[in-house]
C-alpha cells in the first residue's frame, strides 16, 4: 500500500491532468456522436448548444429554464423535477468537487491549451494585482444571482413589474463564450451569428460574441482568464462542503516558501499564506492540484477522497517532478 | 385584403374545377390544433410541438379539431365528419389505441400524451361514390416534449411513426440533424413520402397548400417521395417580426387503384385513396441572423482585449536607462 502511495505521490500530475482533460474533452464534446449522453445536469460546461456532439449538458441551462417557470407551475409538480435535477447535479458534483473545473471542463481545457500556445511563443503571462483580484472575484457571484433571478422574472411578476421576455430565458448561456466556441469543435458555427429578431436577442447574442473575443485574447495573456468570472465555479464553492474530494493543508509543515502560489493559475494567495485552516480550498480554486505537486514539504498539502488520502506533497515527489535527485539519492 | 380573399376564392375554384369528378368528392378533411373560439383557446398552454391542455396527474393532452377545406386559413371546423371508420392514436412506443371523436366540441379529439416523442393521430373514412370506393386517411403528427424530461432520448425518438394498418399515409421525413427543438424554416427542403399499405405510392398526386394560399402539385417518385422547398411568405414590418411565427401547411395525396371488392354491399372496381397531413414552418434563421456582424463583433472583442493587454504592457515597460556612478 505504501509503495502505491509513494508511486502516486511521485507521479507527474501535469501529464496525468493533460490526458484526463483530453479524455473529458472527447467525452463531453464528441460523446454524443457515439453514445447518447451521460446526463443533463453536469457540473461542468458540456454545452447544450453543441447539439450534435455533446456527451452531456451543463446544469446551468436546465437550471435557468426551471427558474423561468411560474410559481403555479412549480407548485403543480414541476417543483419536483427541479428538485430531482438539483439532486442529480449534486450527485455528480460531490464526486469530483471543483476538480470538475480543473480536469473536466472543456472551456477550461481550451484555456489551458491557449496558455500552452502562449508558453511556446515565449510570451509572458499577466497577473492581477491583489486589489483587482478581490474585486474581480465577486463577479461570478453576481452572475450566479442574475442567472437565477432574471429567468424568475419571466414566469413571475415581481413588485408589480412586467414579466421579462422569453428571449431572456437563458441569460448566462447567451453571454457565455462556451455557447459560441464549443459547438465549433463539432463543426457548428451557427452560434457565431447575431440574432436580430428582437432587441433582447440582439443585445444578448452580440454580447456573447463580444465576450468570446475577450475570452480568446484574455486567455492568451492570463491563465484561466474566464474562470474568475464563472458562475458555475461560484455554485461549486457554495455547495462544496459535502464533496468527497478535498484539498487540505497542514499549516505546521508549511514554510511559506510560496511555490504553491507561484504555480497557481488562479492566483490564490491563501494557499501559501494561510497556515491555520485545514480546509484550504478557496472559491476560485479549480483543484488542478498543481500546488500539491509543487510543494516540497512532506504531507503539507493533501488531497483526500472520502477522508482517504490519495495524494500528498512530498520532497521526493517534488524533486522528481523538478527533474532533480532527492536528498536520499533517488 | 379583398385581393387576398379573391385569390383564395379563385384558388379554391381552380382546385375544384381542375377535375370534373371532384365536384362530387367529399371535402378535404384535416386536423388543426388552432382553437376555434376563445374558451377552447383559454384551456390551452404553450408547449413544444404546439398548444396542449393539462390533463389528470400532470399529463398533458393534445386536442385537435377536424376541419374541411383546402385552405389552412379559412377551412371550416367540421361538426360531423361523415362516415368515420375509426380513429386511432399511434404512440411513440408504437402502441396503437382507439380515440373518440367529439362532435359537440366543434368536432374535436383529445388524447393524453404521457410519453416523449411523436404521436400520430389517424382518422379513416370509407364510403362508396358511384361505384368507386373512396378511402381517406386524415393524419396529424404531434410532438410531445418537455425540456424537464431531458434531451438524452431525442436522437433515438426522431424516427417517424409508421402505422402498418393505414390504407394510405403521408410521412414527413426528418431534416438533417433534426431534434425536438428543430423548427422547419422557410427555405428548408422538406421531403414527404406517400405510402400505400406500407409500400411507396409511386405516381401519387401530392399537393401542398400553405397558410397564405400558395400551392404546388407534384407527382411522387418511385419511392413515393416528393420534396418541397418551403416558401417564405411572412413579410411583416420589422418591428412586428416574430421569430417563432408559425405558418401552417396542408399536404394532400391522392392515389387511384384498380381493385375489385365490395363495401357496404356494393361492388367496386376502382378505389380512390386520399391522405392529408398538416404541419407548420417558421421564418428561417437566415432572415434574422447574421454571421458577418457576429464575426465583426467577435473581432472587436478580440481587438479590444488584445490591444488593451498590449497597451497595458507597453505602458509598464520602462525604457533602459544607464546608471553611472560617479567615483
Amino acid at each position: 500500500m505504501n509503495r502505491v502511495r509513494e508511486f502516486v505521490n511521485q507521479a507527474d500530475i501535469r501529464r496525468f491532468r493533460f490526458w484526463v482533460q483530453i479524455a473529458f474533452f472527447i467525452l463531453l464534446m464528441y460523446g454524443g456522436f457515439v453514445i447518447t449522453s451521460i446526463g443533463d445536469t453536469l457540473p461542468t460546461f458540456s454545452c447544450a448548444f453543441n447539439e450534435q456532439g455533446r456527451g452531456g449538458i451543463c446544469y446551468l441551462l436546465p437550471l435557468q429554464h426551471q427558474m423561468a417557470l411560474s410559481w403555479k407551475t412549480l407548485a403543480a409538480g414541476a417543483g419536483f423535477a427541479v428538485l430531482t435535477g438539483f439532486v442529480t447535479f449534486m450527485l455528480w458534483f460531490v464526486i469530483l468537487n471543483k476538480a470538475w473545473c480543473g480536469y473536466a471542463c472543456p472551456l477550461g481545457t481550451i484555456q489551458d491549451w491557449i496558455t500552452a500556445l502562449r508558453k511556446k511563443l515565449r510570451i509572458p503571462f499577466s497577473r492581477y494585482s491583489q486589489g483587482q483580484f478581490r474585486k474581480l472575484k465577486k463577479i461570478k457571484y453576481i452572475l450566479l444571482v442574475l442567472l437565477i433571478f432574471l429567468p424568475m422574472m419571466i414566469g413571475n411578476s415581481f413588485f408589480g413589474l412586467p414579466k421579462l421576455s422569453h428571449d431572456m430565458a437563458t441569460p448566462f448561456c447567451m453571454v457565455c463564450p462556451g455557447r459560441v466556441l464549443l459547438p465549433m469543435f463539432s463543426g457548428d458555427f451557427s452560434q457565431l451569428a447575431i440574432d436580430f429578431s428582437s432587441k433582447t436577442k440582439l443585445v444578448l447574442t452580440a454580447l456573447g460574441v463580444f465576450i468570446t473575443g475577450l475570452f480568446l485574447a484574455g486567455s492568451f495573456v492570463k491563465k484561466r482568464f474566464f474562470c474568475f468570472f464563472c458562475p458555475m465555479s461560484a455554485l461549486h464553492y457554495v455547495l462544496s462542503k459535502p464533496a468527497f474530494l478535498k484539498l487540505k493543508k497542514n499549516g505546521d509543515k508549511c514554510t511559506k516558501c510560496g511555490d504553491c502560489y507561484q504555480v497557481c493559475d488562479m492566483q490564490i494567495k491563501e494557499i501559501a499564506d494561510d497556515v491555520t485552516n485545514r480546509n484550504i480550498m478557496q472559491d476560485d480554486c479549480i483543484m488542478c492540484l498543481k500546488c500539491v505537486s509543487a510543494c516540497p514539504e512532506n504531507g503539507c498539502l493533501e488531497v483526500s477522497f472520502l477522508k482517504v488520502p490519495v495524494l500528498e506533497s512530498s520532497e521526493t515527489g517534488f524533486s522528481r517532478r523538478m527533474g532533480r535527485g532527492s536528498e536520499d539519492g533517488r | 385584403m379583398t385581393s387576398k380573399l379573391l385569390f383564395r376564392i379563385l384558388l379554391f375554384g381552380a382546385l375544384v374545377s381542375a377535375d370534373p369528378s371532384r365536384a362530387s368528392e367529399p371535402p378535404v378533411t384535416w386536423f388543426s390544433d388552432a382553437a376555434p373560439d376563445r374558451n377552447a383557446a383559454h384551456r390551452q398552454r404553450h408547449a413544444h410541438g404546439g398548444p396542449v391542455e393539462m390533463g389528470r396527474g400532470g399529463v398533458v393532452s393534445k386536442r385537435l379539431w377536424l376541419r374541411h377545406g383546402v385552405d389552412p386559413q379559412t377551412s371550416e371546423y367540421a361538426h360531423g365528419p361523415g362516415a368515420i371508420e375509426g380513429v386511432w392514436v399511434l404512440a411513440p412506443d408504437g402502441e396503437v389505441q382507439p380515440a373518440r371523436f367529439r362532435p359537440e366540441d366543434h368536432g374535436s379529439l383529445a388524447f393524453p400524451m404521457p410519453q416523449e416523442g411523436f404521436y400520430n393521430l389517424f382518422m379513416t373514412h370509407r364510403h362508396m361514390d358511384g361505384g368507386v370506393q373512396r378511402v381517406s386517411v386524415t393524419k396529424a403528427e404531434v410532438l410531445s416534449h418537455n425540456c424537464r424530461n431531458g434531451h438524452d432520448h431525442t436522437k433515438t425518438a426522431m424516427v417517424p411513426g409508421l402505422w402498418n394498418d393505414a390504407p394510405i399515409e403521408i410521412i414527413r421525413e426528418r431534416l438533417d440533424g433534426e431534434t425536438f427543438h428543430t423548427l422547419v424554416g422557410s427555405g428548408d427542403r422538406v421531403a414527404f413520402r406517400v405510402l400505400f399499405r406500407g409500400q411507396p405510392a409511386a405516381g401519387a398526386k401530392v399537393r401542398m397548400v400553405t397558410q397564405e394560399g400558395w400551392s404546388k402539385e407534384q407527382t411522387a417518385d418511385a419511392e413515393g417521395r416528393v420534396i418541397y422547398e418551403m416558401i417564405r411568405d411572412y413579410y411583416p414590418p420589422w418591428n412586428e417580426f416574430r421569430r417563432r411565427h408559425r405558418e401552417n401547411y396542408l399536404i394532400t395525396a391522392e392515389y387511384a387503384v384498380n381493385e375489385v371488392g365490395q363495401h357496404e354491399g356494393q361492388p367496386y372496381e376502382h378505389s380512390l385513396y386520399r391522405a392529408t397531413l398538416t404541419g407548420n414552418y417558421h421564418p428561417s434563421p437566415r432572415d434574422y441572423a447574421s454571421y458577418g456582424y457576429g464575426l465583426l463583433v467577435g473581432m472587436a472583442g478580440l481587438t479590444v482585449a488584445g490591444g488593451g493587454a498590449y497597451w497595458h504592457r507597453r505602458r509598464r515597460t520602462r525604457p533602459y536607462r544607464e546608471v553611472r556612478i560617479s567615483e
